[in-house]
């Protein structure tokens, strides 16, 4: 089973997202960014690669997180899918896909980026799971 | 378990080992209520785990509007000794660097604004661009974006962006020394090619305000306030910019591991020692973003000027649309205090906390000698905000910090629950305030209901001895990021 659900914080805003591979944690994870920001809109758009190194498994969450972040705010971008190739120690390689924002703006909230705070990404008897805190 | 002590009526403290590892004790400025507050949010955990930082001096301190923050709380207060292997945590500033308030004042009496008050609320959300995807009054091109960076506010001036004046009546005049644009990422510069002149979005507002209390004429009679005078008030910071280049630093130094030594009881505490060349780089990057916000804030009043000038058919000048005061409130800056005795210059983190320094001190602006340096506190949405000035009491005591708002005590998720946003809408212009046509939806994210008590938050810092009361002042019209 895959899925995530939003965590109470007074100011900001966590996710806790499970799923059976670490591949497709990252991408739950990134939907419920997405969701928490309210940039998410399904169908087409064109296809941005992400590829990112960190020391360890929470810290390549928390750069694939923040590249999804920065595409959507430096180009003003919805985020339409998401797809994660591989996810090993230290390297995290996919591609989303994103199309100019538009009626999504209304509802948008501005997600300042993603924090390192009590950021945990473990492998559980049925899969993968991890929690990351965003600032608001 | 170790738990808090109770100093005296505006002071707790989290004795060492309330937390393993604990270098200082911890120190929390609040009443009783407030204090408990942050003991239910986890704010107090907080405060003790940066006590845990390598070279901090004094004690970690938290002012009395802390919450729970990501790393250190917000509120959170920590001085460095670089003479002691002190270490400088971008965490410690946080994501929107150099954030803050500035207030200008008018000659305009409540009574002028009657039924000019809808018009000139809608002029200023026409004004000012904001909200997510929000372009700025002023955009950039190629290398200006250095220029931002490295002179601040100044630079906004001379695109015509304000008053030459104006640079003076902001918190080192309106221009952060030691900025290096150079290393600013190119990421974090394209991020704010666009975004200069541009609210954002969640707590950041634009406020017209009526002074509705004196509590300090003289102080008051020096800043131009008085009772009755119309005012606005804006809080926004360095946007995407900002983020972006704490992010960048906290990826940085998240990659050295505990190389020197330190393993943070959070990773969002991550350090390194003010001696090594990241913590240089990231103190010319912080100053620059710093100037970016600076900025931002400037090209932001110049649209609230340009606003009042639409309603009232008069210019700025005659309408006496001076700038009072402007604050950062998350910055960190080396500063000469007093430590045991002695005057070291220490390496001072803010976050959510704001400078707040004494008649007395050396690096006070000469026009402020008198009453100490200007502090502006928002309230809530809805609620009143205050201004405050610095005491001589607080360099010892809390590095000549003070608070920064009223401080969130309640969930986004929890807070859009309770009402809907247009039911808060509703209620707010019963009340007399009016709103600038707003994301309704989001609107109640960001209630009153949802933010402690302003009012109790600047009582616990006068109680204390961080600053005064000088002024309050009540919403009548509100443009929400």
């Amino acid at each position: 089973m895959s899925g995530y659900e939003i965590l109470e914080h007074t100011a900001d805003v966590g996710l806790r997202a499970h799923a059976p591979s670490v591949t497709t944690l990252f991408e739950q994870a990134t939907r419920g960014l997405c969701d928490i920001a309210g940039i998410w809109h399904d169908g087409p758009g064109s296809s941005v690669a992400i590829d990112v190194e960190a020391r360890d498994r929470e810290g390549l969450i928390v750069d694939w997180l923040n590249e999804v972040l920065y595409l959507h705010d430096s180009h003003n971008v919805a985020i339409c899918s998401v797809e994660v190739d591989e996810v090993s120690e230290q390297r995290a390689r996919g591609r989303i896909a994103v199309r100019p924002l538009r009626e999504e703006a209304e509802t948008a909230i501005q997600v300042k980026a993603v924090t390192y705070h009590q950021i945990d990404v473990h492998e559980t008897p049925s899969g993968w799971s991890a929690t990351v805190f965003f600032d608001i | 378990m170790i738990t808090p002590r109770r100093i005296d009526e505006y002071e707790w403290e989290l004795p060492i080992g309330f937390v393993d590892d604990m270098k200082v004790p911890g120190r929390v400025f609040a009443s009783r209520s407030l204090f408990d507050k942050a003991l239910e949010d986890r704010a107090a955990e907080q405060v003790a785990n940066v006590a845990t930082l390598p070279g901090i001096v004094g004690a970690s301190l938290a002012m009395p509007d802390l919450h729970w923050g990501y790393g250190f709380p917000i509120g959170g207060v920590a001085a460095t000794d670089p003479a002691t292997d002190g270490v400088l945590s971008p965490g410690g500033v946080g994501f929107d660097i150099g954030c803050g308030v500035r207030l200008v004042r008018t000659e305009l009496s409540r009574n002028d604004l009657n039924e000019r008050l809808r018009a000139i609320v809608d002029a200023l959300g026409q004004q000012v661009p904001r909200g997510v995807g929000g372009r700025g009054r002023l955009p950039l091109q190629g290398k200006d974006i250095d220029r931002v960076l490295t002179e601040g506010v100044s630079y906004a001036i001379e695109r015509g962006a304000g008053w030459p004046e104006d640079a003076r009546s902001c918190e080192d005049s309106g221009t952060l020394a030691n900025a290096d644009a150079a290393q600013v990422s190119e990421r974090a510069k394209e991020r704010g090619l666009s975004q200069l002149g541009s609210l954002g979005a969640g707590n950041h507002f634009l406020e017209i305000q009526v002074v509705d209390a004196i509590h300090d004429q003289k102080a008051a009679e020096s800043l131009g306030l008085a009772e009755d005078q119309v005012c606005v008030m804006i809080h926004s910071g360095s946007r995407g910019l900002g983020h972006q280049t704490c992010t960048d630093y906290l990826r940085s130094i998240d990659r050295l591991g505990s190389a020197f030594g330190y393993q943070p009881p959070d990773r969002q505490l991550s350090c390194v020692p003010l001696s090594h060349e990241l913590a240089s780089n990231y103190v010319g990057a912080m100053n620059a973003c710093g100037n970016f916000a600076l900025a931002n804030r400037q090209v932001l009043m110049d649209g609230v000027r340009s606003a009042f000038e639409s309603v009232f058919g008069r210019p700025a000048r005659d309408l006496g649309m001076h700038l009072v005061y402007d604050v950062s409130h998350n910055l960190a800056k080396f500063e000469e205090h007093a430590i045991e005795g002695t005057t070291r210059t220490v390496c001072v983190h803010r976050k959510g906390a704001t400078r707040a320094f004494g008649p007395s001190h050396p690096g006070l602006q000469e026009q402020f000698r008198s009453i100490g340096q200007p502090v502006l506190i928002p309230g809530s949405m809805g609620t009143a905000s205050f201004v405050l000035t610095g005491t001589d009491e607080a360099s010892a005591k809390s590095f000549s910090s003070t608070c920064h708002g009223a401080g969130r005590a309640m969930s986004r998720t929890k807070a859009k629950k309770q009402m809907t946003g247009q039911d808060l809408r509703s209620q707010l212009e019963t009340e007399g305030i009016l709103l600038a046509k707003t994301r309704w939806k989001l609107l109640s994210e960001e209630a009153p209901y949802a933010y402690k008590d302003a009012g109790e938050v600047v009582a616990a810092c006068e109680g204390a001895g961080l600053s005064r009361v000088v002024a309050r002042l009540r919403p009548v019209g509100v443009v929400k990021g």
